[in-house]
């Protein structure tokens, strides 16, 4: 299945764009196509800013948050060496609700709520997590077990316990759809905002991929290959660690904690491109990218008033391929 | 002799009391039974006799906990759910818990008479519990104005205070009337209630709000959807365009909050008209007293020349 790069660079290219035309076709209101060529090249036309400031934003903030959450999958795959790790294995999103959960009940007394008041408290949830899941496993992330890994998961239960304490105790009818709402995922509150914020994680991301994939493919390996080779593995998983969580609080921080891509993306393009990583750095997020802002289009496209909670997409769709790919051992890591 | 035939006498006329009264075993039955004995129909269709008034009664939900206290039954009201808070007098009632989870045990040991619940917030499975103690549940049903007054004469006849139930459905359906009778003529506006915005939630065709929008004069712009409270896209709402934006809220900076997380609604007709109003949400939630209260604020904000508070009783 691997193809010349030029080729694929092509075909990812020809999709990301008829990926983002369809994401600006889809909606309540009816445009000709012809209609969004013409916004693009900057005429105007009624009601422009429907494709201007919802579905073009939209659809750029799915590619972002797409691409983001399959470097997070890649990067936490190979911390914790299994294919069944996504980046929100540490905890990452359940801090991040419980984060956003605690100034929905009301218990953070904010001032006024701006449009990055709910993004930031889910990224210092998800910070708080990730320094609970080192005071905890720092021990473990020196050797090559699965030691770390528990104590992710048990940070992340930690942080489930704490939302449900929240929720049973704090939530007026008001609130339980908004923390409803914030446990699934959306792409509802999308902007242009949200997507210059997110770029820059995604830049950050991608740039740790490209300078330090070859550790990544020697940490796949084990600990011990790679301090043969000379590689400070503790640090090395450090800054693995801290690059994903701040790339992925930051991206959920916009979108609420969307499942099941950052686990799946991954072996998606490892069927294509095999388990390098810098190999992998171009045609994963991208479709990793378009496979998200694809499952919003057909969320919307089902439900045009309300549409789909994009997570419910994202796995639906996700499952029966990836299980083939799965049994067909295509996508080893 | 004398005196064993006074004991025997004595004797005798108990056996004779003690024979009469267990030779008409019916006797204190009925002397007891008062003749009123009413059988009355929740609405889940359960039948439900009752020999006198309930004198102690809780209510589990807001809006039956305004009912008692409007038909001045509030003596009778032993407890309340800790989401009334209306009107203020009724803060001083002892709370039981309904919300994350109903208190039974709370309700078993005030040995209620009659405990009232909402068809909204309860449902059916509750009864068993109930039964096992022996305490009469009582579910109302409320989707229409016309449920408002059907239960407030309802609760009227249970409670003992039917006379003081009637005037009040009197003037209120008078008042709906006026109230109605104003607004037939004129334009429907295209009205969207925005019920939460984040995420954003509105009044669907099903819900109380879109009889209150109609009978105000209005049109709710999303009637077509099925649901009560359907969670909708912002491009949903853009294309409905609607020329007055209701949003039930007591935080001001809700309709700021709303157009900084969606730059496009400053193109709302509603917004670019100045057509964006709040209302307190218990005044349109909780189907009620005050129901025709909200109707009438909904009518201003509608059709700013018709003064409805000429209509006020």
């Amino acid at each position: 299945m691997r193809l010349p790069s030029w080729l694929q660079a092509l075909g990812a290219l020809v999709i990301t764009l008829l990926v983002i035309f369809l994401g600006m076709n889809t909606g309540p209101f009816d445009f000709m196509p012809g209609d969004i060529f013409r916004v693009i090249v900057g005429q105007e036309i009624d009601h422009e800013t429907v494709l201007l400031n919802m579905r073009l934003p939209r659809v750029i903030l799915a590619l972002i948050t797409g691409a983001i959450l399959t470097l997070g999958g890649f990067f936490m795959q190979a911390l914790v060496k299994n294919p069944l790790a996504d980046p929100y294995i540490m905890g990452i999103s359940t801090g991040a609700g419980f984060g956003v959960n605690l100034l929905i009940v009301g218990l953070i007394p904010v001032a006024s709520l701006t449009l990055f008041t709910y993004p930031l408290f889910a990224f210092l949830g998800g910070m708080v997590s990730l320094i609970l899941v080192l005071a905890l496993g720092y021990s473990a992330i020196q050797e090559d077990s699965g030691r770390f890994l528990v104590a992710g998961i048990a940070v992340s239960s930690l942080f489930t316990a704490l939302t449900g304490l929240l929720i049973y105790e704090f939530t007026s009818d008001d609130n339980i759809r908004q923390i409803l709402f914030w446990s699934f995922g959306s792409l509802n509150r999308a902007s242009w905002e949200a997507v210059s914020v997110t770029l820059v994680f995604l830049f950050t991301g991608w740039g740790f991929g490209l300078a330090w994939g070859n550790r990544l493919d020697v940490l796949i390996l084990g600990d011990q290959q790679a301090r043969t080779l000379g590689m400070n593995v503790t640090v090395a998983k450090l800054a693995i660690l801290g690059v994903t969580v701040f790339m992925v609080a930051g991206s959920i921080a916009f979108t609420g904690p969307i499942g099941f891509v950052g686990m799946m993306l991954p072996h998606f393009s490892r069927a294509f491109n095999g388990v390098n990583h810098r190999r992998n750095l171009v045609s994963g997020p991208l479709l990793g990218g378009c496979y998200l802002a694809l499952c919003d289009v057909i969320g919307r496209a089902v439900h045009p008033v309300g549409n789909l909670p994009i997570g419910i997409v994202t796995a639906i769709l996700g499952v029966p391929f990836f299980l083939y790919l799965l049994y067909s051992g295509k996508g080893k890591l | 002799m004398k005196r064993n035939f006074l004991n025997s006498a004595i004797l005798a006329l108990f056996a004779a009391f003690f024979i009469f009264s267990c030779g008409n075993p019916n006797q204190k039955l009925i002397e007891n039974a008062p003749l009123i004995t009413r059988e009355i129909k929740d609405d889940l269709g359960r039948p439900m006799s009752f020999a006198k008034a309930p004198e102690k009664v809780i209510s589990l939900a807001p809006s039956i906990t305004e009912m008692i206290f409007a038909i001045g039954a509030q003596e009778r009201l032993v407890a309340r759910s800790q989401a009334c808070n209306y009107p203020p007098e009724a803060e001083n009632v002892p709370e039981i818990q309904t919300y994350p989870d109903l208190d039974l045990q709370g309700i078993v040991m005030m040995e209620p008479d009659l405990v009232l619940a909402t068809t909204e917030i309860f449902t059916e499975d509750l009864i068993p519990y109930f039964e096992k103690f022996k305490i009469k549940i009582f579910f109302q049903d409320f989707n229409s104005t016309e449920d408002i007054y059907r239960n407030l004469n309802v609760l009227g006849d249970l409670l003992g205070h039917d006379l003081e139930s009637q005037t009040l459905v009197d003037s209120l359906q008078k008042m709906e009337k006026q109230i109605m009778d104003s607004t037939q003529s004129q334009i429907k506006y295209g009205t969207l209630v925005l019920a939460g915005t984040d995420p954003l939630v509105v009044a669907g065709g099903k819900s109380f709000l879109n009889e209150l929008i109609e009978k105000a004069g209005g049109k709710n712009v999303c009637a077509d959807l099925a649901e009560k409270y359907p969670t909708v896209s912002p491009e949903a709402i853009l294309k409905w365009d609607p020329e007055v934006l209701i949003l039930p809220t007591r935080n001001d900076n809700d309709f700021s909050i709303l157009v900084s997380a969606y730059p496009a609604f400053q193109g709302l007709k509603a917004v670019t008209n100045h057509q964006v109003y709040s209302i307190d949400p218990n005044l349109v939630f909780r189907p009620g007293p005050r129901t025709i209260e909200a109707l009438g604020l909904i009518t201003n904000m509608l059709h700013a020349r018709i003064n409805t508070s000429d209509l006020e009783k």
